[in-house]
C-alpha cells in the first residue's frame, strides 16, 4: 500500500509535468492548428537559459525561472512571426516538418552551447522531503504540482475572463470571423506561442530541479512523452491536456513499479519455440519508457480524435 | 591557370551552343495528346542524358580521381585506372543507399501523402533483417544467397509498413505523425530488447555481405566480402568501388519502380488520395487500399536500403535508427523535392555530400575572430567560477562536427520549406522549362 502511494505521488509529479508540456501542444495547436514538435526544444532551452542565469550569472533561482520565462515567451513570439507564420495555410506536413527542423536546430544550438554533459541547477529545493505516513514527497514534486495547478488555473481564468483570452479563443473557433470583429491575428497567433514556450521553460526547470536531477539534453526525449499526453486528451482540449498529463504519468509510474510483479513477461526475456527455431523474446527491462505510447495508440484506435477532442468535421 | 580561363571558356561556348540549339529545337516538344505527355523519352535529350549517367555510372569507381582528394590514394592493388578515395567513394554510396530510402518515403508522404516520422523503423528493420536472413538462417549448412536475403529484408520492412497502413484508415495529418512516431519509439525498444537478432543496445556486426553468382558453385561475378577487395567477373577492385556499382544498380532499379508506380494507376490513386480524398473516394478509388499498399511498397524499398546499409557500415546499433535518422529522411526529401523522383535522389546526394562539405570547412567556425564575432565568445568572464559542471553562456563553444551539421540539417529544412517548397528537383524543373517552352516560359 505504501509502495503504491509513493507510485501514486511520484506519479502525479511526473504528470504534472507532462501536463504543462502537453498544455504548451494544446495551446498552439488551438491557436493555430500547428502540432508543435519544437515544444521540446523550447523546453531544453528554456531549461539551460535557467541554468545560465542561476548558475553562472549567480541570480536567485526563483529570479532566474521568471527571467529565462519571460525571454522564452518573447522567443517564441519571435518564432511564430518568422518561421511558422510564412508557413501558414501550407499542408500539415510542411508545418511539422518545419517545426521539426526548428526542434532539430535548437537542440544543436544548445548542444554546441552548453556541451552535452548534465549540468545541476543547485535550485534551493534540493533534496528536502516530506515523509507522510511511510511516502516520501519531496519539496519538488510538492512545488511542481502546485505551479501546475497554479498555471491551469491561470490560463483557464486568461481564456475564459480576459477580452484578450476571449478573443484567442474567437480566432481558434473561426480565424475569418475573429478577423472581421478587429481581432489581431498576429498578435493572437503570437501570443499562442509565446504562453507555450513560457510554460514549456518552467516544466524544463521543474523536470531539471531536486535530488540528483540536472539539466541535460534528454530533457527532449520526456517532451517526446508527453505527445501521447497531449494526444490521448484531445490536441484541442485544454482539459485533455491536464488528464492525458497525469493519466500518462501515472501509468508510466505504476508500470514502472509494478512491471516486474504484475506482468513479469513484460520486463524479462522469455524463451519461445516455434518449430525448430528457438526464440528468446521479451519486451524489456525499460518498458514503461514505451507504455505511454502504446496507451496512446490504444486510445487513438478507439477515439481518433482523442477522449475530449472535437470531431474532425469533413466537408463534401 | 591558363588550364582553367580555357576550361571555362569552353564551358561557356559550350553552353551557349546548347542553349541556341536547344531553342531552335523547342516547338517540336510541346506535347499535343496524351501518349505525347506519357512518352518515357519526351526528347532526345533524355536519351542523350540517359547515355551520360550510364557512363558515369560505369567510369566513376575506375576514373575521376582528380574529383577526390589527390593525395590520399588506395594502395597499390590491382585497380584497374584511378579510383576515387575510399572516403568519396564511400559517401557516394552511403548517398546511393540513403536515396533508396528517400525513394520510399516519397513515395508514401511526397506522392501518397501520408506523413511518416518512423522511417527509421522501416531502415532498421531491413537492417536487422537482413542480418538475420543472411547470416542466422542457414539452408543446408549453406547462408542464404545475397538476393534472397535482400529480398527478404523488403518483405519484413513490408509487412511492418503495412501494418501501421491500417492506423493510417482513421487518423490523417498530425495524429498519424504522432502515431508514427509512437511506433517509431517502440520499435527502437524493441531493436534494444531483442538482442538475440539486434544484438541488443551494443549492436549488431554480423551482418552479410552480398555476392552475386551465376549459378552456386560457379564463375563468381559479383562478391564483397569483408576484407577490402572485391572480386567483380575475375577482376579485382575496392570494397567501395564495388558497393558503388551495386548500391547505384539499385537506385535505378528503385527509381524505375517508383517512376512506373507513380505514372500509373496505383501512383494516380495515390495522389488523388493525397490531393483530396473524398474526391478521390467519389471517383471510385479505393482508399483503403491504396494507403496500405502506399505503406507496404515504401517499407520494402526502405527495408533493402536498410539491408544495403548494413551491409556497407558492417555494424548497426538501435540507436542509429531513431527519431533523428526520420528528420535526416525527410530533410533530403524536402530539399530534393516532395513529390518528384528525381528529387529523392538530388536531396540524397545533397544532404550526404553537405557531411563532406561542412567536414572541409569546419576549420573556419575554429577560427578566433570567427568564434568571436558569430558566437560572442568571451573567454575570461567567467574563469572565475570553476565548480564542477558550471558554464558560461557561450563560454565554450562547442563546435563539434555532427552538432554542427545538424543544425545545418534543421535549418536547411526550415529555409527551404519557406523558400524552395519544391526543392531542388523544382529548380531543375524550371531550367528545363525555360529551354522547352522557350518563348512561354522564364
Amino acid at each position: 500500500m505504501t509502495n503504491f502511494l509513493q507510485y501514486l505521488v511520484q506519479g502525479l509529479a511526473q504528470g504534472a509535468i507532462y501536463s504543462l508540456v502537453a498544455l504548451g501542444f494544446v495551446i498552439i495547436f488551438r491557436g493555430t492548428k500547428v502540432l508543435n514538435f519544437a515544444q521540446g526544444a523550447f523546453m531544453l532551452f528554456g531549461a539551460f537559459l535557467t541554468f545560465n542565469v542561476a548558475r553562472t550569472w549567480g541570480i536567485n533561482y526563483w529570479v532566474a525561472i521568471i527571467i529565462s520565462t519571460v525571454a522564452m515567451a518573447f522567443a517564441g513570439f519571435g518564432v511564430e512571426a518568422a518561421v511558422l507564420r510564412p508557413l501558414r495555410n501550407r499542408p500539415t506536413f510542411t508545418v511539422i516538418m518545419a517545426t521539426l527542423g526548428l526542434s532539430y536546430a535548437v537542440e544543436q544550438l544548445v548542444l554546441a552551447i552548453w556541451g552535452t554533459d548534465p549540468l545541476p541547477l543547485n535550485d534551493p529545493m534540493g533534496i528536502n522531503f516530506w515523509k507522510v505516513g511511510g511516502v516520501t514527497i519531496t519539496y519538488v514534486d510538492a512545488v511542481t504540482l502546485a505551479v501546475t495547478i497554479a498555471i491551469t488555473a491561470g490560463l483557464l481564468l486568461f481564456f475564459n475572463r480576459s477580452r484578450l483570452g476571449t478573443a484567442m479563443r474567437a480566432t481558434a473557433f473561426d480565424p475569418e470571423a475573429a478577423i472581421a470583429q478587429g481581432i489581431n491575428p498576429r498578435l493572437v497567433f503570437g501570443l499562442s506561442w509565446a504562453i507555450s514556450a513560457a510554460i514549456a521553460t518552467v516544466a524544463g526547470v521543474f523536470l531539471s530541479s531536486g535530488n540528483g536531477r540536472n539539466v541535460a539534453p534528454t530533457l527532449l526525449q520526456i517532451a517526446l512523452t508527453a505527445v501521447p499526453a497531449a494526444i490521448l486528451g484531445g490536441l484541442d482540449s485544454t482539459k485533455g491536456a491536464v488528464v492525458g498529463g497525469l493519466v500518462i504519468g501515472l501509468a508510466q509510474q505504476l508500470m514502472f513499479g509494478y512491471q516486474p510483479n504484475i506482468s513479469s513477461w513484460l520486463g524479462k526475456v522469455i524463451n519461445l519455440d516455434i518449430g525448430d527455431f528457438h526464440y528468446k523474446a521479451g519486451l524489456g527491462p525499460n518498458f514503461h519508457l514505451v507504455f505511454p505510447y502504446l496507451i496512446m495508440v490504444a486510445i487513438l484506435v478507439v477515439r481518433p480524435y482523442g477522449v475530449f477532442g472535437t470531431r474532425e468535421v469533413r466537408r463534401v | 591557370m591558363s588550364g582553367a580561363i580555357i576550361t571555362l571558356t569552353l564551358l561557356a561556348l559550350s553552353g551557349a551552343a546548347l542553349f541556341v540549339w536547344a531553342r531552335h529545337d523547342t516547338h517540336h516538344r510541346l506535347a499535343t495528346s496524351y501518349a505525347a505527355d506519357l512518352r518515357t523519352f519526351a526528347s532526345n535529350w533524355k536519351k542523350l542524358g540517359l547515355a551520360v549517367g550510364a557512363l558515369i555510372y560505369i567510369s566513376a569507381p575506375i576514373g575521376f580521381s582528380w574529383i577526390g582528394y589527390r593525395g590520399v590514394h588506395l594502395p597499390a592493388q590491382m585497380i584497374p585506372g584511378m579510383p576515387l578515395t575510399n572516403l568519396s567513394m564511400s559517401l557516394l554510396n552511403f548517398a546511393g543507399i540513403f536515396a533508396i530510402g528517400t525513394l520510399a518515403l516519397n513515395l508514401l508522404t511526397g506522392y501518397a501523402g501520408q506523413v511518416s516520422l518512423g522511417h527509421a523503423t522501416f531502415i532498421g528493420a531491413g537492417a536487422y533483417a537482413a542480418g538475420y536472413f543472411g547470416e542466422n538462417v542457414t539452408v543446408g549448412g549453406k547462408h542464404l544467397p545475397f538476393l534472397v536475403w535482400l529480398a527478404a529484408a523488403g518483405l519484413v520492412g513490408a509487412v511492418i509498413a503495412a501494418a501501421v497502413g491500417p492506423f493510417a484508415l482513421r487518423l490523417r495529418g498530425d495524429y498519424l505523425a504522432v502515431i508514427t512516431v509512437g511506433m517509431l519509439v517502440f520499435a527502437e525498444h524493441i531493436f534494444n530488447a531483442w538482442a538475440d537478432i539486434t544484438g541488443g543496445t551494443p549492436g549488431r556486426s554480423n551482418l552479410p555481405q552480398p555476392t552475386l553468382t551465376i549459378w552456386p558453385g560457379k564463375s563468381i561475378i559479383f562478391t564483397v566480402p569483408e576484407t577490402t577487395e572485391a572480386d567483380i567477373f575475375g577482376f579485382t577492385y575496392s570494397r567501395d568501388q564495388a558497393f558503388f556499382w551495386l548500391v547505384w544498380a539499385f537506385v535505378v532499379l528503385a527509381a524505375i519502380v517508383a517512376y512506373n508506380v507513380v505514372r500509373t494507376r496505383s501512383g494516380r490513386a495515390m495522389m488523388a488520395v493525397r490531393d483530396r480524398d473524398l474526391s478521390a473516394e467519389a471517383i471510385g478509388v479505393d482508399i483503403a487500399a491504396t494507403k496500405i499498399k502506399a505503406f507496404a511498397l515504401c517499407g520494402a524499398m526502405a527495408g533493402v536500403s536498410g539491408a544495403l546499409y548494413g551491409s556497407q557500415i558492417q555494424s548497426v546499433t538501435p540507436e542509429f535508427f531513431d527519431l533523428k535518422l526520420s528528420i535526416q529522411y525527410v530533410a533530403m526529401m524536402v530539399v530534393g523535392g516532395s513529390g518528384t523522383i528525381l528529387g529523392s535522389i538530388l536531396g540524397a546526394v545533397a544532404i550526404i555530400g553537405l557531411d563532406r562539405l561542412t567536414d572541409r570547412f569546419k576549420w573556419i567556425f575554429t577560427l578566433p575572430g570567427v568564434r568571436n564575432v558569430l558566437f560572442f565568445v568571451s573567454t575570461s568572464s567567467n574563469e572565475s567560477v570553476t565548480t564542477t559542471g558550471v558554464r558560461g553562456f557561450i563560454d565554450r563553444m562547442q563546435i563539434e562536427l555532427p552538432n554542427f551539421v545538424r543544425l545545418i540539417y534543421g535549418l536547411l529544412i526550415v529555409l527551404s520549406l519557406r523558400y524552395f517548397p519544391n526543392g531542388i528537383a523544382a529548380l531543375w524543373d524550371r531550367i528545363k522549362r525555360f529551354f522547352v517552352r522557350w518563348p512561354f516560359a522564364r
